[in-house]
This record gives structure tokens, sequence and C-alpha cells, in this order.
């Protein structure tokens, strides 16, 4: 009898899901729908792909227009906008190494090896699989289990949260480098200057001088153009320097350029795509994280999973496909905490919040049951927005190899200009350029001492997330530190940090590598 | 000492350094400190910072002192940056001057076209052509498509 | 209303065009000047895209065209918690082209919260204000206060402690429960702020059971009251709000003053001619009487509230100095 409920329950279950899924296909599939959806990736991927343009201007761009569009198809089209630009970013990583969108600066650690050494398309390739696959991924898993995602976000309090990111950044902390003890110099640094601005807790300056510019702390995305891009354009412009020719970016390969993905490489890379997919799934649940962090875990932990961990860092098509699935798994799960809770993640979100409310859709778990078939022709558009990214990529990726060949002076200058560009367009703010190309100097400068730049990167991100979590923590338990072992969750992440403290001491210590520590 | 081993040593001298103005005048004196909250304070993470940094800078030294980190490249620069870096952060900076100055998109042809021809495009009327299309494409998309103001500068608000 | 939507879209990508053109020819004579809005106009938002002060920003710009005669772009100008923005309209020319969208938290918070901003709250040319934006009181739908009276009575009894999630410290959020500590005769300790990054995060902590109760934007708690997952126990507007009938009003349960509500407007930078002055103060007294403004206000969770020029003045004075008296009172003046 028992056994009969459950089978009763779980068809029940997925039943519904089915059902749902089969009146959001009717109401999704029209060619209005259709069109956004693939138009939206279109234009996402040229805003991902374009270095400095952002994901934030992309969607103030379309944000009047959806407004005026049917609820599913203004939905649409910003879910497709959103899930474009992630890959988008990826195609300037790979080719510039000038990560396009701030979740594809992982990509650029294997991607522009992977382009210096003439195979620029292999990895423009295994980016959009792996988007692709990754995005599927956690959009099944979210269509699957949506009422219980929306439970994530509650038992996520600061404690926990705090937790996680302790985890994130002593996991992710692998990504270092050669020196472990230079990794963690320019971690510091990160976090240092993620504190400049207004303090994250109770809003009072840090490091300001009485600047507004200052006081508002540096944005994320100047910083990070400024740390890949303009660094990598002074190597091209020393470079030229000392040739009398003009040259392309690719090292010249001849006429056999190995640019095809073959089906072997992606069948290695496939089951990081997957668990690139969970852990941007994860994450994106939880409000407020982003698809930065996702897709270096997910790296992180391809790297340790794979038959060849020492390619890592050195054009592994692995790399490029775990951190492109991790960063796409988020697209889905954002869904989440904004349609249950009304809590957006992040500015598409926000628009999408506000978008539902000008439809006059309340957020909310009435929503499901009021308007469960556009719920879920937002799932339909979802997988469609996939099938959609394939079909746009294969175009991106065609200029994409086309552009390694052009002579760098035409390629070079032109990133600059539109590095600046973009750059202001964010904050619509002249200070940020002149971030962006101070960070550009600093990051040059940090190349040449052996400081690494991606550990600074992610303390930037990571940092601020740390300490509103431990000091919102201490506010609620006034100040009594046991709040961390009273929460399963939390303690949980604390012994996972300690296992991987211990996996990454070992590793560095024991076996007395080719690599020195 | 050859240069490079004293660029090593260079490195966490000059962290300890920030770390001292970090903890002596940054910290205290540039971390406004207002009563009404509780929990801890807007300078427990900077000091933490501060104090971790300063443990991996001496770290560091200590490691180089014994001769760890003393790992050869085949190639060996001897100051950090070279003549043509320096060349190119100027340029940089000139970039931005001419924004200020000039406005956005009067010094963004000029950079490009400044640029090409550093780059070794040898062709003049390409390098014209191109900048101008560039400059002009990416008008129409950011003030035209996006509607953003681009920086008219100094001088173009004192022309129109 | 949709078809207005689009004609206006197209205006203003014509606007937007013609002002491209505007400012690619140098060469043109400056025409004489006889009608004031004679190319299209930025209305800078000090906040993001997607918030709630942008939206309202962008469902005035969709209505404005109509009487203004001209496109209104919406800018978003972020930064230190809407300074940047406001500094920027404050700099800017008065010739009426660069507008500000005002709010609460730009406009009298910061400068309130804050001596040193580059900016005081009367450096603008204030026009009028459009909307309000009612604050709701709740607890979790399962707490034991039933009412605003058993809530008052619970911060009343001796030793009451309770936490309160905010959308950020000197924000209204923040600064509302403090107001109503004070209209009770209470202490500012009987109530500790959770500093979180938007109403929402407030909302979600307040689900997860991290603090008691949170005082913030209707629209950002209005699924929740809705859905039943929070309950509200006083509204801070003077009347009632439409759809939420049942929560009473601070002036209903005795505490008038508690009155904290957001509020939104349109001002320019010091020094607007009289022909800009005018021009806008007519195109906003018809604009908040469009059918197709209010509702969209309305969905967005604010509530029209035009007020024109000469009582908006008054308006934002005594906001700023009640803002800067609860600010000294909790030391958070520095």
């Amino acid at each position: 009898m028992d056994v009969l409920d459950l089978i009763g329950a779980v068809t029940g279950y997925f039943g519904a899901i089915g059902s749902g899924l089969w009146a959001g296909a009717h109401l999704f599939f029209t060619l209005s729908n259709l069109l956004a959806v693939f138009g939206g990736v279109a234009i996402g991927c040229l805003f991902g792909a374009l270095p400095g343009l952002s994901i934030t201007l992309s969607v103030a761009l379309v944000m009047p227009f959806t407004f005026n569009m049917d609820p599913l198809t203004g939905l649409s089209l910003l879910t497709a906008v959103y899930v474009g630009a992630i890959y988008g970013g990826s195609i300037s990583a790979i080719l510039f190494n000038t990560p396009g969108t701030p979740a594809a600066a992982c990509t650029t650690l294997d991607g522009y090896a992977l382009t210096q050494k003439g195979q620029a398309g292999k990895a423009l390739h295994m980016a959009n699989w792996a988007s692709m696959v990754g995005d599927l991924t956690s959009t099944i898993l979210v269509i699957l289990a949506f009422p219980l995602l929306a439970k994530v976000a509650i038992y996520f309090r600061s404690p926990e949260y705090f937790a996680l990111i302790v985890f994130s950044i002593t996991v992710v902390g692998g990504v270092a480098g050669r020196s472990m003890l230079l990794g963690l110099i320019a971690g510091i640094l990160g976090f240092l200057f993620s504190t400049v601005g207004m303090d994250p807790v109770q809003g009072y300056g840090r490091f300001d001088f009485g600047s507004l510019e200052l006081l508002s702390g540096f944005s994320f995305v100047p910083l990070l153009i400024g740390l890949f891009a303009v660094p990598e354009f002074m190597r091209q412009f020393v470079r030229s320097g000392r040739s009398d020719a003009s040259v392309a970016i690719a090292a010249e390969t001849g006429a056999g350029d190995d640019n095809h993905l073959t089906w072997r490489e992606f069948k290695a890379s496939f089951r990081h795509m997957v668990r690139g997919g969970v852990i941007g799934l994860i994450l994106g649940v939880i409000p407020g994280l982003g698809a930065t962090p996702a897709a270096f875990l997910s790296y992180e932990q391809a790297r340790r999973n794979s038959r060849h961990p020492e390619e890592f860092g050195h054009g592994s098509l692995e790399g490029i496909a775990a951190a492109e699935a991790g960063n796409n798994g988020v697209n889905g799960a954002t869904l989440a905490p904004l349609l249950t809770l009304g809590i957006p993640g992040d500015v598409v979100t926000a628009v999408m919040l506000g978008a539902l409310l000008i439809f006059n859709l309340q957020p909310g778990p009435m929503l499901f049951v009021t308007h469960a078939d556009l719920i879920y022709g937002l799932f339909c558009a979802l997988l469609v927005c996939d099938v959609a990214l394939r079909i746009v990529g294969i175009a991106f990726i065609r200029v994409g190899r086309y552009v390694t060949r052009v002579p760098t002076g035409y390629v070079f200058p032109l990133i600059l200009v539109l590095c600046v560009f973009g750059t202001y367009s964010i904050n619509n703010n002249i200070f940020d350029v002149f971030v962006m190309l101070s960070f550009g100097i600093g990051g040059l400068v940090m190349e040449r001492v052996r400081l690494p730049v991606v550990p600074f990167v992610i303390a930037f991100v990571l940092g601020p997330m740390l300490e509103k979590g431990l000091r919102r923590s201490l506010v609620i338990s006034d100040g009594d530190p046991m709040i961390f072992l009273h929460s399963p969750i939390a303690v949980g992440f604390f012994i996972l940090t300690i296992l991987a403290i211990v996996t990454i001491v070992r590793s560095r210590l024991a076996p007395p590598n080719s690599s020195k520590a | 000492m050859s240069f490079r081993r004293t660029r090593e040593f260079a490195v966490p001298v000059a962290l300890l350094g920030v770390c001292a103005i970090l903890a002596g005048w940054l910290i205290p004196s540039h971390v406004t400190v207002v009563g009404g909250g509780n929990g801890l304070s807007p300078r427990f993470f900077p000091y933490v910072l501060t104090a971790a940094l300063a443990l991996l800078a001496t770290m560091q030294l200590a490691s180089l002192f014994r001769g760890e980190a003393g790992e050869e490249d085949s190639e060996v620069r001897s100051p950090v940056l070279e003549a043509p870096d320096y060349v190119a952060a100027l340029s940089l900076f000139a970039y931005f001057a001419a924004i200020v100055v000039i406005g956005m998109v009067p010094a963004s042809f000029l950079a490009l076209a400044a640029y090409m021809r550093c780059f070794r495009v040898k062709s003049w009327w390409k390098v014209l052509v191109y900048a101008a299309a560039v400059t002009a494409v990416l008008v129409v998309f950011f003030q035209v498509a996006a509607s953003v103001q681009l920086p008219r500068g100094m001088l173009g608000r004192a022309l129109w | 209303m949709r078809a207005q939507f689009s004609l206006s879209i197209i205006r203003k990508a014509a606007g937007a065009a013609l002002c491209a053109f505007a400012l690619a020819a140098p060469a043109v004579p400056a025409q004489a000047q006889d009608a004031y809005p004679e190319k299209p106009i930025r209305l800078v938002v000090p906040y993001g895209p997607g918030g709630a002060t942008d939206l309202a920003a962008r469902a005035l710009a969709s209505v404005l065209p109509e009487f203004l005669g001209q496109g209104v772009i919406v800018v978003n100008v972020p930064g230190a918690g809407g300074a940047v923005g406001a500094q920027q309209v404050e700099e800017s020319e008065p010739d009426g082209y660069t507008m500000l969208m005002t709010a609460i938290g730009a406009n009298v918070l910061r400068p309130a919260l804050s001596p040193d901003l580059p900016y005081s709250y009367d450096d603008f040319d204030y026009l009028a204000r459009t909307q309000i934006n009612p604050n709701v009181l709740i607890v979790k739908a399962d707490s034991s206060y039933k009412s605003f009276d058993d809530f008052a009575a619970a911060l009343k009894a001796e030793g009451a402690s309770f936490k309160y999630g905010t959308a950020g410290a000197g924000n209204v959020t923040h600064l509302g429960p403090n107001m109503l500590f004070g209209e009770l005769g209470l202490p500012a300790s009987v109530g500790t702020p959770v500093h979180y990054d938007s109403d929402g995060a407030a909302l979600l902590a307040l689900l997860q059971g991290e603090v008691d109760f949170a005082q913030g934007n209707l629209a950002s708690f209005a699924s929740a009251l809705q859905s039943g997952a929070v309950r509200g126990l006083a509204m801070t507007t003077p009347e009632r709000v439409e759809g939420f009938d049942d929560i009473p009003t601070y002036t209903e349960v005795g505490l008038p003053e508690v009155s904290i509500v957001g509020w939104r407007g349109v001002a320019g930078p010091p020094g607007l001619p009289k022909e800009v002055e005018d021009a806008w103060q007519a195109a906003l007294a018809k604009t908040t009487e469009a059918k197709s403004w209010i509702s969209l206000v309305k969905k967005l969770g604010d509530e029209p509230g035009y007020m024109p020029k000469e009582a908006y003045d008054p308006f934002v004075k005594k906001d700023y100095e009640r803002y800067v008296k609860i600010a000294e009172e909790i030391g958070l003046r520095k």
C-alpha cells in the first residue's frame, strides 16, 4: 500500500510537471516568442562577446521594449539576453584574453592559451557546447525540482551563507597558480581593494578621501576589464613594437589548423559540463552569489577530477568546459528565488521583477497556481534558448575564428576603444574609465612581479560577501560566534572546508612534483 | 645579487610598507566609524587583512632568504617595466586625458589612428578609414541605439 | 496603454537619433531658442536599472513626451547610495536637458546622514513630486503578533530586544523603525538593525526567521503579503492602500508621526530658466493625471502623490530636518 502511495505521489508530481510543460509549450510556441528568444540570444551574445559591453547595458537596452510585449514574450526576451550574454562573454575571453562578462574570467585561463596555439575554433566550440549542456542540465533540474529549489534559499541564512563563502574561497584558492604564497598575497590585495567604498554593513565610507567616486567603490567590470584586457593590449603593443610587420593573435600554424572539436574531446569533458551545470544550479538558487563564483568552483572541481590536471591553465578543453558550464548553469536557477520569493539575485532578475510587476504578475507561490502556464512557458523559453545558443553560437564562432587571423593592428586598438566606451556606459561615469586604465597598468605590474591576477579577482568578488556574512551573523547573535556551530549546514560546510585545506596542503607538500611550490 | 633577486625581495618589502601605511594611517583616519551599530566594526576586516598581508609578506621574505623561491626562469628581465611598457602606460593616460579635454569621440578616433600606426598598420588611408568607420559605428551604437550620453570633454562643452 | 507605449518608443528612438545628429554636427549654428524642449531630455536616475526609482522614471518617461513634446531618455548613474547621480545633475548645465529623478534616498537621506557630501538637499530646483512609496511593517505569518497593538505591547515589554531587517544603513527601512521607537517613547536599543542589500533580501531574512520584523517598501513585500507568508501590521501612508485594505495606517493606530514614506519626483540643477520650470510643471501636472501613468505606477507598487513645486519645496525641507534629527538621536550623522 505504502509503495503504491509513493508511486502515486511520484507519478502525480511528475504528471503535474508534464501537463504543466504541455500547457506552457502551448503558450510559448508562437512566432513572436521564438523570435524573442533567438533575437534575445543574439543580442546577448553580441553584448557579451564585445569586451566592455555589459549585461547591464544590454538589459537596459531591451527593457523598454519588453514592457510593451506580452508577458511571456517580454520575460523570454530578457531571459534569452541573459543566457546569450553569459555565453557570449566566453568568446572574447577566448579570443582576446578579455572576459566579455565577469563570469567568463575563468574561461580566459585556458581559452586564450588555445587561441595563441591557433586552436581558437576548438576552444570556441567547446565553450559553446559546454554553455549549452551546462544550461540544459540546470534547466532540466530546475523544471523537475522547482518547488524544492525555492526552499533552498530559505535555509541559507547569514551563517550558512558565510560558511558557503568560506568553503568557496578555499576551494577556489586552488586556482592560485604556481606559488601558494604569492596567490594568497594577490587574494588579500583583491580583498583589500574591495573594502574601498561604502562599508557593506553600516554604510559609512572606507578609504574614500571625501570623493563620491571612491565612496561608490571600484566597480567590478572596469576593474576586471582593466586587469585582463588592458595588460593584454599593452603586451600586444610592446610585441608589435618589436616586429616590423603586423602580426595576428594566433600563432602561424599553417593550413591544417586544428580547429574542430572531436567527439572524444567532447566526451572527455561531458561530465565536467554536467557537474558544472549542477554547481551553477546550486549557487544560482542562493540570491546574490552570481555566475562568477560558479565558474571558478566548477573549474576547480574539474581540475581535481581530471586525468590531465597539469593542462589546466595551459589550454585545457576540460577547463573551458567546466568554467562555461558553471556560469551558464546559474541562468535558470536564478529564476527560483525570483519567481517564488520575489527576490532578485542580480540586475537581470531585478529588471525581470519590474517586468513582472508591470504585467501585473506578483511573484510568489501563488504565481504557480494562477499563472502556471506562464511559468512553464518560461521554462520552455529556457530550453529553446539552448537550441538558439548553438545556432547563434556557430555564427559567432565563424566570425571569431576569422578575427584571430586579422592583424592585431585592427583588433586590439578596437578592443581598447570598445572597453573605454563600454566601461563608461556601465555607470555613465568617466571615473570608471580611469579605474579601468589604472588597474590595467596595475595588472601588468602584477604579472611582472608574478602576482597572479585570478585570485585577486576572486577575492574582490567573494571578499565583500564574506565580510557581510560574518558581520551580519554576529549582529544577529549579539556577537556570539557559536551561531556558526548551531547550524548543521554551516558546520557541514566548515568540515568540507577543512577537508579541502587538507587536500590542498597535501598536494602541495607530499609529492615532489615537477612544479615547485 | 642580481637585478632579478632584488626584484623578488622588493615585492614583499613594498607590501610590508603598504601594511605599515594601512595600519598606521589609512585605517585609523580613513575608515569612518560612527556609533549606532553593533557587531564588528568597519575597521575589523581592513585590520585583519593588513595583518594577514604582513604575515604573508614576511613569509615570502623568509622563503627568499632561505633561497627556496629562487626558481630560475630562462627569461630574465631586469626591471619590472621596460621602456616600451612605460610608453604603453603613458599612452593610455594620454588617451584618458584626451577624453577629458576634447571628448570621448574625437579622442577615441585619434587613439585608434595612433595605436594602429604603432601596431604597424602601414597604409595611412587604411588607418584613417578604419578609425573613422569604427568611431562612427560606436557613436551610432552607444549614443543613438543605447542613448548613452558620451562625455563631450571640456572643449566640447565650451563649443556647443 | 500599449499603443501609447509603442508610440513613445518610436518617438524616443527618433528623438535619440535626432539628438545624436545634433551632437555629431557641431558646425550647425545654434538655432534661436523659441520653444524649450527642442531636443530629447535626459532624466538621470541615481540608481541602477531595475530598481524602484528606475522603474518609476521609465514609467514617467513613457508618458511625459505626450505633454512635454519631446522624448525623455532615462540615464542610470548609480553609486554611493544615489549621491553620484544627484551630484552629476547638480553640477550640470541648468539648460533643462539634464533632469534628476528625485528620491528620498539621494535627495534627503544621504545629505541628512553625511554632512560632508558635495551637495545639500536644497541644491536642486524641485519641480514636482509625482508619487509616494508606502512602507509597511511586516512580521512573519506564524508570529504571535496578530495586530499592531500586540506588536507595540511586545516592544514596550521589559527587556524587549528585537532584530529588524533593513535594505541598508541610513535607508528608510532603517530610520522608519527608529521613528516608531521614538514615537512609542522607547530607546533605539529595543531594536537592532541588521543591514541587508535590498528590501528583497530583508524580506528573505524575515522569512528565514533571522530577523523579527521589517518595515520597507510595499512593492517589495506585496507578493509575500498576498500569499500570506508575512503579515502586515501597519502602513506608513496617511490613508489605507488599495488592495491592502486590511492593513491599518499608523495614523489609525495613533502614531501619525511615523508616516515615513519614500517619494519620487523630478528636479533640475539650480537656476533653471523660467520657461523650463513652467514647461516641466505643466507637463508633470498633466502626466500625473493621465490614466496610463496612474495604472503603471500602481502596478509598480507606488501611490500617485502629485505635489506642485510650492508644496514640494517645504515638504523636502521638513523631511530633511526630521531625518537629521533622527540621525543625530541615534548617532548616525557623522
